[in-house]
């Protein structure tokens, strides 16, 4: 095959006008990526706080009595939300559980099934990092005369975060993917922003090449972040 | 200083210790032998509620700690403790790991509290290594920070929960001289080991338990020479 | 960050390659499906009465039309039932030959495939629910409209009312209108009829919102395949065929 290259810039140059410049098309795409990193960050974030009252729940469990009933409820949820598939979470929420609490928008029952759902990950996480670290930690800070509380903070979960943060990455890039889901429902993603470009021009190829350079190029550098930040953390504690 | 009326812990239906009594008195050095799974670490670990006793009572300075409406973190500022595995907190430097507890815990200044732990890392040797990190030390290095770490909030007595037996036998010295240093300055210590010399050398009185119950309670030199307690007499057989 | 520079530049190589070789294919001939030994029709079923399921089979007004077109050119049918959306891509890269989805011919899309000519009439209209006050199109503008992605009613609402909430499905939509999440559903006038039917409590405005034209979508540069489809779509007219088709599936 005989390819010359300005042939195929034109096409090229045509195909770029068309999904992208034409009636602002970009637009799509920009706002969409704006909606896919917002309702990461946020549904992150709530599952963040989640999943550490979760972990404090199910740690404290086994010497605060309240708390080993709290642990039944938070086990039920972990349960419940890491085994029913997020699309059907979703449906749940978004025809059932939305129209009792009033909410009527799109956007903020993305934030609301992502976070409650990834708060279920997150907490197993960070109690697997508390828990990952030696008990002699917690003694050690014990017999200095620091209360559970002051020994968790100063000495434990500074150690945990080591053991968490991988985990809290990789749930953070899985859930950046993930959110495509809500294009299903109205809201506007980086995904649904490529189909609805697609769905004008009738190109199926540009706009998705396009988006998924986009989560690639998202997920390289939220991992290179990642391991930056990873490097850090073990250059103050050679182990 | 320390009085232990009726101890009693047991681990679901395990009893581990079956009714201790015991008084130490300031400046003391009790060291307290038995074969494994005898009570004797646990016993130790009661005097500072690590382990919480089922039973009976611990009065230490005049205050009963096993009453519930006690301060225990209070009263554990004034235990210092050794661990086996030396439990230093990796992620912090060797002078954090001694300043921590006195900066937090008693406000004392940062560099007050620097300048008192170099004071004592002077004494044990490893000044050069306050800026380390403890995964660059070696066990006798680790166990002599750890000790000096439990120094630094001026306790009023020193646990020792078998200090030495996670140490390489070369280390063991180090580690041992350390302690026999703080013995001599009149430091009450209660010390749970296997080092029969040590507890020859530098104890004021050797306890031996067994089964959860003291058999044995007498001067090392009664205690060694002229041991009473048939189960004693074949343990101190086989150890020495 | 080398590593990362390296992995960006080669993403963005590989999108420039296939939008290239996407861009320079050739057409398709009449003799590619002939040594195919068959016809690949891409839809999407549902989408009743055009293309829907009966039991495993998709069967409905469009793939009756394409198993003429099959029998013109002499092989049989196959239909290869995917997502609306993804009907065009697929017949763009090769894995279908034609799609028949209820498509409408627009401007921009014929950069990327042909048309057919257009054998159906079909408007836009409006589902509601039954005790819903709606009295004039020019309400839409402050209501929560809900469209099936990818479709002509979508766009229609994107362009001449508002940004819409655009659901995967019309049936979805549906969903969300019942509980509430939107005001109505804008959708063609077949399928809302379909809903409507099997959805006690909800109504369709009568007035249609727009009027389109349904059409086959037939890969670039291929003459031949769009001159076969014509005369079938001819034919039938003409022989009172197409009628019937029409009268089998109450399009009348």
């Amino acid at each position: 095959m005989n390819i010359n290259f300005l042939d195929f810039l034109g096409p090229m140059k045509d195909a770029i006008y068309l999904n992208f410049i034409k009636n602002d098309r970009y637009m799509y795409i920009v706002d969409g990526l704006i909606n896919t990193l917002e309702i990461t960050a946020v549904s992150v974030i709530i599952g963040v706080i989640i999943g550490i009252i979760c972990a404090v729940i199910k740690v404290a469990g086994k010497r605060v009595y309240i708390c080993k009933l709290l642990g039944y409820v938070v086990d039920l949820y972990t349960t419940i939300f890491r085994g029913v598939p997020v699309m059907v979470q979703y449906l749940i929420a978004f025809i059932g559980i939305m129209p009792l609490l009033g909410i009527r928008s799109s956007f903020v029952t993305a934030i609301f099934v992502f976070g409650i759902n990834s708060g279920a990950y997150i907490s197993e996480n960070i109690r697997a990092g508390i828990e990952a670290v030696d008990h002699g930690q917690e003694e050690a800070g014990r017999s200095l005369g620091f209360t559970y509380g002051k020994t968790m903070f100063l000495i434990i979960l500074p150690q945990a975060i080591k053991n968490i943060l991988p985990a809290l990455g990789n749930e953070f890039i899985a859930l950046l993917k993930e959110t495509s889901i809500a294009g299903y429902f109205a809201v506007i993603d980086l995904t649904k922003g490529a189909r609805i470009i697609q769905s004008q021009t009738y190109d199926g190829i540009v706009p998705y090449f396009t988006i998924a350079g986009i989560y690639l190029v998202l997920v390289v550098i939220l991992t290179q972040l990642l391991n930056i930040f990873e490097r850090r953390l073990k250059k103050s504690d050679r182990n | 200083m320390i009085e232990i009326n009726n101890l009693q812990k047991s681990f679901g239906k395990n009893n581990v210790l079956k009714g201790i009594d015991l008084k130490i008195e300031k400046g003391e050095v009790v060291v307290i032998i038995g074969p494994s799974g005898s009570g004797k670490s646990t016993l130790l670990r009661c005097l500072n509620l690590l382990e919480e006793p089922t039973g009976g009572e611990i009065i230490f300075e005049g205050t009963n700690i096993t009453d519930k409406k006690a301060n225990i973190n209070l009263h554990r500022q004034k235990m210092g403790m050794v661990f086996q595995h030396f439990n230093l907190f990796p992620h912090y430097t060797v002078t954090e790991n001694i300043t921590l507890a006195p900066t937090k815990l008693k406000k004392i200044p940062k560099e007050e509290a620097i300048e008192k732990a170099n004071e004592l890392l002077e004494k044990v040797d490893l000044l050069d290594k306050a800026a380390a990190y403890p995964s660059s030390l070696s066990g006798g290095q680790k166990q002599r920070v750890a000790i000096v770490r439990a120094l630094a909030m001026e306790p009023d007595v020193m646990l020792f929960d078998e200090p030495t037996s996670a140490l390489d036998p070369e280390m063991v010295g180090e580690v041992l001289q350390v302690m026999k240093d703080l013995a001599k300055e009149g430091m009450t210590m209660v010390v749970v080991t296997h080092e029969m010399g040590f507890a020859k050398e530098v104890g004021t009185r050797v306890i031996f338990i067994d089964e959860g119950k003291i058999l044995e309670e007498n001067s090392p030199k009664e205690f060694f020479e002229n041991p009473q307690n048939p189960r004693l007499q074949d343990f101190l057989s086989k150890v020495l | 960050m080398k590593k990362m520079t390296k992995i960006i530049a080669a993403v963005m190589a590989l999108v420039l390659l296939v939008s290239i070789t996407a861009c320079g294919k050739s057409g398709l001939t009449l003799e590619d499906i002939k040594a195919d030994g068959k016809l690949i029709v891409a839809t999407n079923s549902e989408f009743p009465p055009f293309e829907y399921k009966d039991g495993d089979a998709v069967v409905g007004f469009d793939m009756d039309l394409c198993a003429y077109i099959a029998k013109e050119i002499g092989v049989t049918m196959e239909v290869l039932d995917i997502a609306f959306e993804d009907v065009i891509a697929n017949i763009q890269s090769g894995s279908a030959h034609i799609g028949a989805a209820g498509m409408t011919v627009k401007p921009d899309r014929l950069q990327n495939v042909d048309f057919s000519d257009t054998y159906f009439k079909a408007s836009q209209v409006i589902i509601l629910k039954e005790d819903a006050a709606f009295t004039a199109t020019s309400e839409l503008k402050n209501m929560n409209i809900g469209v099936q992605d990818g479709t002509t009613g979508a766009d229609y609402v994107r362009e001449n009312i508002k940004e819409p909430m655009g659901f995967a499905s019309g049936a979805l939509a549906i969903e969300a209108m019942k509980a509430g999440q939107i005001d109505c559903v804008i959708i063609d006038n077949y399928p809302a009829i379909e809903f409507v039917k099997k959805n006690p409590g909800l109504k369709v405005y009568e007035t249609p919102l727009t009027v389109e034209e349904y059409a086959i979508a037939i890969p670039k540069n291929s003459p031949e395949l769009v001159e076969v489809i014509n005369k079938v779509i001819k034919d039938l007219t003409a022989n009172g065929e197409f009628d019937k088709l029409l009268e089998k599936y109450e399009l009348k």
